[in-house]
């Protein structure tokens, strides 16, 4: 589970009113979706039919931030707040700091599938328990943030859902047990539990509620290559000995770490894909932006941009960097706030 | 009097211009490979875009002028800054062809056009799916070939207007179109396909045009003077300019479209240098194409010598002119004419079909279920008029012979013409098409083409000088009962698998269609494109090939909760006989000028004259 700066959990519980909140869970909402372009790059360098284990455990965390983030923009605009996604301020320039002081200034790449990536996933979502050694007293994860969330929502009562400013966004993207409309109290308690469940794990096992990993130990899968299994012999109960997860390098696009925009000149074929990807980027945050300010079913526009990202990255991967020295590499995505046009 | 009809031929009307792409998928050019039983992976490196998705974008397109008949109104108008994008929070449109066997209509599906000026929204509307029409293979003067051009009418439609105040010419726009709807013409040229690695691979040029729609007008061509050269046997168009259409305006004034009627050099709207033309209507109406003849006597000039080889013309006016109509011109019953200046006289380039006969479909494109009857009407205009009491007269087009390749046109009797009752006053009627389970003809190939050309009756067809290109075309699907418990294999997987064959970008890279577990991962978006009616950009199949009883098997298949597997029984095998068709080989990269000429060399004939 992601580590943040402790300052985030003291103004939460600061908040005497909803409106104080609101800018936590803004937070909160750049932060899951600042996870998204490394996690995606990391999947869409993978070669299908190639490293398909892999494929599946990144995808399958991919799909659960978006969860995240669905989640903390619904309990947003339930205690009456406005998410903010279609906005510079919104979007890193990576490499990049993540927000909310994560990791301690852990600096985060776009980059290809690779052991390293998998080690940075695993610091970006660190477990509170049992492996990790907690770094020290200033940070806390954001399972506490997300916890001391739904504590101040018990305290401020169900008047904090008086004025809700857009409708819910729920079906048909995820389960209804996973995504459904926050409310009162009880429904944002329960869909915050979510949220801290998946990421982390609970407390006495490295599973979810759901018999699923957190986010941290399907990334610890991939770099040990190994699955995570019940082991009576190891100290934790668990250990890295089940079934290969394989990470074979040549099942990997030649994609670069730290792409540019700069790199790939707009005369180039690779600065029109560059182009492309930075505007059909920007059409999904329009359509994430519209999706949580009152018309939620522009969530289904937003899936299918998300597949056009992905069609654009298949052209990436079959373009080369125009750069001779780098030749021998593909274009990489460069998820930078792009133009409307 | 003008005609009434001018569409985005009227003012006000802003002209805007920039790139288009058209990533389109070319597997499906080769119909063999749409039998999953031969197919062989290999073919596609043969094609020049196997990966396309299908997406077709404006790209960097600006307004380049807006007019209005008070001709100060547009200056420092917003407008004049305005951008063209598509939509913002959409997936982008899609380009495909009907059908492998009729790849010279291909059509946009989901477009959506704003215009914008920094913040402030000018005008945006949906695109009205429609196919391009006049397609051209032009040659230079020493036969070189050059890119083939089109033109896509269509109309806007759920528009969003500026704030009032905003533009005068969008306010102007508003006041003067009808029906929530506006007239769009996109003209495309230069489109590159040459070299996959080149910046501009899949992308061309687009010159557009918006202008009021006009009740009761056709929403995907005009309804005016319509220029025709004449088309020999082999199909070769040999007036070197392609159909285009003009209109008279408060009857003083002449407007003509050349954006698709010269040959364009480059990307930049470069026009082959064909000698000064005119424009001048012929005093004697059997001056045909080809003839000489002398100012004054021979025709009547109007206006001076077009401005066409200015450099830059063609993007700064849209290829769109205005000549005066001099009082007693005597335009309403003679032939217009397109001119070439000799040293003495005057050569006819290009002229108005016999008689100044018209007659056009509005819709050509259908996609047809079985038991359905298929409805559109038809415009028959004389010298721009509307004509009443006309009986037109389709004339399918026989089967194609089969052989290497499946036939079209068969069984005729799956496809039933209802004679259309004889033109009103507004010089309409309709056409309907009673279309019913053709079987399967084709094998491996869903439904099956059927062609016709409208004629009329007492007048000679070769005399109307249609367009070879533009037959009206119908894709009718075959009649399908689908099972009560489908299955993976037995049901779900044949089509999947041919759609995996034919679009690898999609179907391999995206969701491996031809995978059950990868289609189990990605039930929900699979359940969700399978479910979008037809224009929505994120429709699928993209090619919007499949009939609506086998999309509903599908989606009844993804909702069942364990995705049943089945058994996998084999699929009965359609033979496929008759003489055997030479598919022409030759350039891949040039694939629809190749359709065009196997097309023309096997199209069928007409069956029988008139009834």
């Amino acid at each position: 589970m992601i580590q943040i700066e402790k300052s985030y959990l003291d103004a939460v519980r600061a908040a005497s009113t909803p409106r104080d909140l609101h800018k936590s869970l803004q937070s909160a909402i750049v932060l899951e979706l600042a996870t998204i372009p490394p996690y995606l790059t990391a999947y869409f360098s993978l070669k299908p039919g190639e490293n398909d284990d892999a494929a599946a455990l990144v995808r399958s965390v991919v799909i659960e931030e978006m969860l995240h983030l669905t989640i903390a923009a619904n309990v947003l605009n339930a205690v009456g707040g406005c998410p903010v996604l279609d906005s510079r301020t919104a979007v890193l320039d990576y490499p990049s700091q993540l927000p909310m002081g994560v990791g301690d200034g852990l600096v985060v790449h776009i980059g290809p599938m690779s052991i390293g990536q998998a080690e940075l996933f695993m610091d970006i979502e660190q477990p509170e328990d049992p492996i990790a050694v907690r770094a020290g007293a200033d940070l806390v994860t954001i399972g506490d943030f997300y916890t001391a969330i739904i504590d101040k929502i018990k305290e401020l009562g169900e008047p904090a859902f008086a004025t809700p400013s857009a409708p819910q966004v729920t079906a048909p993207w995820f389960p209804s047990t996973q995504l459904f409309a926050v409310t009162d109290v009880a429904s944002a308690s329960r869909a915050l539990g979510i949220v801290i469940e998946q990421g982390e794990g609970t407390t006495a096992s490295p599973e979810d509620g759901d018999g699923e990993l957190a986010h941290y130990y399907r990334f610890a899968e991939i770099k040990h290559g190994r699955r995570l299994i019940p082991d009576p012999g190891a100290e934790e109960g668990y250990s890295y000995t089940g079934d290969p997860v394989v990470l074979t390098p040549s099942g990997v696009h030649p994609m670069i770490t730290d792409p540019n925009p700069a790199f790939y000149p707009p005369d180039t074929k690779a600065g029109h894909l560059t182009e492309q990807f930075a505007t059909t980027f920007r059409h999904l945050l329009v359509a994430l932006q519209e999706t949580f300010s009152g018309h939620p079913a522009t969530l289904n526009a937003a899936m299918g941009i998300m597949y056009e990202l992905r069609l654009l990255v298949v052209a990436m991967t079959g373009t080369p960097d125009p750069r001779p020295e780098h030749a021998t590499h593909c274009v990489t995505p460069c998820w930078n706030y792009g133009d409307l046009d | 009097m003008g005609d009434g009809r001018v569409s985005y031929l009227d003012l006000p009307r802003v002209l805007f211009d920039g790139d288009f792409q058209a990533d389109v998928s070319t597997v499906n050019n080769d119909v063999r490979n749409f039998d999953i039983d031969t197919f062989d992976p290999g073919t596609s490196d043969g094609q020049w875009n196997p990966t396309g998705s299908g997406a077709f974008r404006l790209l960097n397109c600006r307004v380049r002028s807006a007019q209005d008949k008070d001709t100060t109104a547009a200056k420092d108008d917003p407008v004049r800054a305005a951008v063209i994008g598509g939509s913002a929070d959409q997936v982008a449109a899609k380009i495909v062809d009907l059908d492998p066997q009729w790849q010279l209509s291909s059509a946009l599906w989901g477009l959506r056009i704003e215009l914008r000026a920094g913040e402030n929204l000018i005008l945006a509307g949906d695109f009205e799916p429609a196919s391009f029409r006049d397609i051209w293979f032009p040659r230079r003067t020493d036969g070189e070939r050059l890119n083939p051009t089109a033109r896509f009418q269509s109309v806007l439609h759920n528009i969003r207007w500026a704030r009032p105040g905003v533009s005068r010419i969008a306010d102007r726009l508003r006041a003067a179109t009808t029906g929530g709807k506006l007239s769009i013409r996109l003209t495309t040229f230069a489109y590159f396909n040459l070299d996959d690695n080149a910046p501009r691979f899949t992308i061309g040029s687009v010159l557009g045009a918006i202008g009021p729609y006009h009740h009761g007008e056709p929403h995907t061509f005009v309804t005016g003077r319509r220029f025709a050269p004449i088309v020999n046997d082999s199909g070769v168009n040999t007036a070197g300019i392609n159909f285009f259409d003009a209109v008279t305006v408060s009857a003083d004034r002449l407007v003509l479209d050349l954006a698709n009627a010269l040959p364009i050099l480059d990307a930049q709207g470069t026009l082959v240098d064909q000698g000064e033309l005119r424009v001048g209507v012929l005093t004697d109406p059997k001056t045909d194409q080809g003839a000489t003849v002398v100012e004054g006597t021979g025709f009547t000039a109007l206006g001076g010598p077009l401005p066409y080889r200015s450099p830059g013309w063609l993007l700064d006016t849209g290829g769109i002119v205005t000549v005066p109509l001099p009082p007693r011109a005597g335009t309403a019953n003679r032939p217009l004419a397109l001119l070439r200046a000799n040293d003495a006289d005057h050569t006819v380039v290009i002229r108005e079909a016999p008689d100044g006969w018209l007659v056009r479909a509005e819709k050509h494109i259908h996609r047809v279920e079985a038991g359905e009857t298929l409805a559109t009407q038809v415009y028959v205009t004389r010298y721009g008029r509307p004509e009443p009491m006309v009986e037109v007269t389709p004339l399918l087009l026989g089967p194609t012979p089969g052989g290497d390749l499946p036939p079209t046109g068969t069984p005729p009797a799956a496809f039933t013409v209802l004679p259309p009752k004889i033109t009103g006053p507004d010089g309409r009627t309709t056409l309907r098409v009673r279309c019913s389970d053709p079987g399967n003809p084709r094998g491996y190939l869903d439904g099956q083409i059927y062609q016709l050309v409208l004629g009329i009756r007492g007048v000679d067809q070769a005399g109307l000088r249609q367009n070879p290109f533009e037959p009206f075309t119908a894709l009718v699907f075959d009649d399908y009962r689908a099972p009560d418990d489908p299955t993976w294999l037995d049901d779900v997987q044949p089509i999947f698998q041919q759609y995996a064959n034919l679009y690898p970008v999609m179907s391999k890279r995206l969701v491996r269609l031809d995978e059950y577990d990868d289609v189990r991962r990605h039930r929900a978006i699979l359940q969700f494109a399978f479910s979008r009616e037809i224009g929505d950009p994120n429709a699928m199949p993209v090619t919007r090939d499949l009939s609506a009883a086998k999309r509903r098997m599908i989606l009844k298949w993804l909702a069942l909760p364990d995705l049943p597997h089945g058994t996998g029984h084999p699929r009965p095998a359609a033979p496929v006989a008759g003489p055997v068709v030479q598919v022409e080989t030759g350039d891949a990269k040039d694939s629809k000028r190749r359709f065009a000429r196997t097309y023309l060399r096997t199209a069928g004939t007409i069956e029988g004259s008139e009834r």
